[in-house]
């Protein structure tokens, strides 16, 4: 045991190891690729057009003048379609939720090998880019017309927005306690579940409920294409410009959004 | 037998040399400090025993128990059986801090228990037993039910090693544990270890800055700078002119004057003249 095996000389200068300039260089040109494609994108999104909010307000004001009058006549009708349009959303959310757990953690670069994390992240592209009016529009082929169709259209969609906001709060943990729990022996799974999970959490239950919110937005747009709820309604009354009362349903949802938000407030500190 | 092979392990990080061709043994029941200036590798060497990090392909072998861990810079496919009887304990202690003290404790049976139960979390109650047991003899009884991180540091690191204490290894690394702790936390900390490795004969490899908790606490100190081991040998034979000229200016922040007074007389009697052995290596 008693055995020494080499002594350094003491104090003698240290090389310094050189700086990696790649790093900085690859910053610099990640901002000047953004500052490029904000150029390159004015024209083609007509952006200098923006002086005519200004030079013709006025027109928008006339058409929004038709809401100033709002009739709740049907309100009873309204309340009853704005809570299918919420279970709708519960359902699309709820599912999507689910799903993008083992989606989110699949498409996490400090979990998963790259050749399992690109695949899933092309798919959860996939599920992303594509609209939810698009989905509806498929889904009302197979189930039919109907809030159903609704919830595939929400459930597709969201998990693929879930599943990335999943999976970059996946990567932002800090991977000590999990190295801790897999130095216990525990499984890939286990280190999940016991070091992974608890951390990320309350951030994911924050995204889901904002999802939710944003779910119920999105429902009522389904409404357009016959996924039910109170958005078939508001446009229906639109095109047949009956304004007082697509005035009342648009209160309706406004009151419904703020109280979605104010309880999803209150949801989240309880899971902090 | 030894608990600990080591074989012609290097490490690089990208153009840094972390290890540079580390060959030890530790054989069971040893108590033995780590000790070496910041940088020097002492959590690099910890990490690969514990088969966090694999070395650099070329001949390394790291063996517990004479069973492989790892082999030219590949973990062996029993890894995570021998993981188990590996407990380690980190300078950032490593808690899941949204969990409670307890579940932290629990999760030392992942490696022990069948993998169904481990995966649903479903502890018996002989195992809440034990754990609340092994919380009470590092002498934080009272906090089983609280958030981790509502714990202070001292207590953090406690519970940390009730944890492996829960995982009963053979071995047990510490990496720095009482680097971030206050004397009194840190002492408390080093006698837990100490007492660990008396009582149950369990191995225990300790990472250390200050030499004078090597000198009180390990039998044996191997010492590294830059990645290679420079001393390896009885603490008591480490005085501080040996560390002087181990590691010339840098030494000072081995030495710590105050925490253990009573070795300070060591110094500054020469070293090589009491101890003839090691003599020929200064030369």
């Amino acid at each position: 045991m008693t055995q020494t095996t080499h002594i350094g000389e003491t104090d003698k200068p240290r090389p310094e190891i050189g700086r990696d300039w790649t790093r900085d260089a690859w910053t610099a040109v990640t901002w000047i690729g953004l500052a490029l494609l904000l150029i390159w994108s004015w024209a083609p999104a007509e952006m200098f057009r923006w002086t005519y909010l200004f030079t013709d307000a006025g027109n928008m004001a006339q058409y929004a003048a038709g809401f100033s009058h709002p009739n709740f006549g049907e309100g009873r009708y309204y309340l009853q379609e704005m809570l299918v349009t919420i279970q709708i959303a519960l359902w699309g959310t709820f599912l999507a939720a689910v799903l993008a757990v083992p989606f989110g953690i699949l498409s996490a670069s400090n979990m998963a090998p790259w050749y399992i994390v690109q695949p899933v992240r092309r798919l959860m592209d996939l599920f992303r880019s594509i609209h939810e009016l698009v989905y509806a529009v498929l889904f009302v082929v197979a189930v039919g017309l109907g809030p159903f169709a609704g919830v595939m259209a929400l459930f597709i969609h969201t998990t693929g927005i879930l599943a990335k906001l999943f999976s970059e709060a996946v990567e932002a943990i800090d991977p000590r306690p999990v190295e801790a729990i897999r130095a216990t022996g525990a499984t890939r799974l286990q280190e999940v579940i016991f070091g992974v999970v608890p951390q990320v959490l309350p951030l994911w239950m924050s995204y889901a409920l904002y999802r939710f919110e944003s779910n119920v937005r999105a429902a009522t747009v389904l409404g357009v294409i016959g996924a039910g709820g109170i958005g078939q309604v508001l446009f229906e009354s639109i095109r047949g410009f009956y304004y007082p009362e697509a005035a009342a349903m648009l209160i309706i949802m406004l009151v419904t959004v703020s109280l979605i938000d104010v309880i999803s407030q209150q949801l989240r500190k309880l899971f902090l | 037998m030894n608990a600990i092979t080591i074989r012609n392990l290097s490490k690089n990080f990208g153009k840094k040399r972390a290890l540079d061709n580390v060959s030890l043994d530790i054989a069971k029941g040893e108590m033995v400090a780590l000790i070496g200036a910041s940088g020097s590798g002492k959590s690099t060497l910890l990490r690969h025993i514990c088969g966090l990090e694999t070395g650099q392909t070329g001949s390394s072998t790291i063996e517990i128990f004479g069973a492989s861990l790892q082999n030219n810079g590949r973990l062996s496919g029993g890894a995570r059986d021998l993981r188990r009887n590996i407990g380690v304990i980190f300078q950032q202690f490593n808690l899941v801090s949204r969990l409670s003290v307890l579940s932290n404790v629990l999760i030392g049976n992942l490696g022990r228990i069948p993998v169904w139960r481990g995966t649903l979390g479903l502890f018996s109650a002989e195992e809440k037993r034990l754990a609340r047991e092994a919380l009470a003899k590092v002498g934080i009884p009272e906090v089983a039910w609280q958030r981790a991180s509502t714990l202070s540091g001292g207590q953090q690191q406690r519970a940390a090693i009730a944890r492996t204490l829960v995982q009963r290894s053979n071995i047990l690394l510490a990496d720095e544990p009482i680097a971030s702790l206050d004397p009194s936390s840190a002492r408390r900390v080093m006698e837990v270890l100490a007492g660990v490795n008396r009582e149950n004969g369990i191995t225990c490899v300790v990472s250390l800055h200050q030499v004078e908790y090597a000198r009180r606490y390990c039998p044996r100190t191997i010492a590294l700078k830059d990645g290679r081991v420079v001393f390896d040998g009885p603490s008591s034979r480490l005085t501080h002119r040996t560390l002087i000229e181990l590691y010339g200016s840098n030494s000072e922040e081995l030495i710590l004057p105050e925490a253990v007074p009573d070795f300070v007389p060591d110094y500054p009697e020469p070293a090589t003249a009491k101890n003839p052995d090691m003599a020929p290596a200064f030369a």
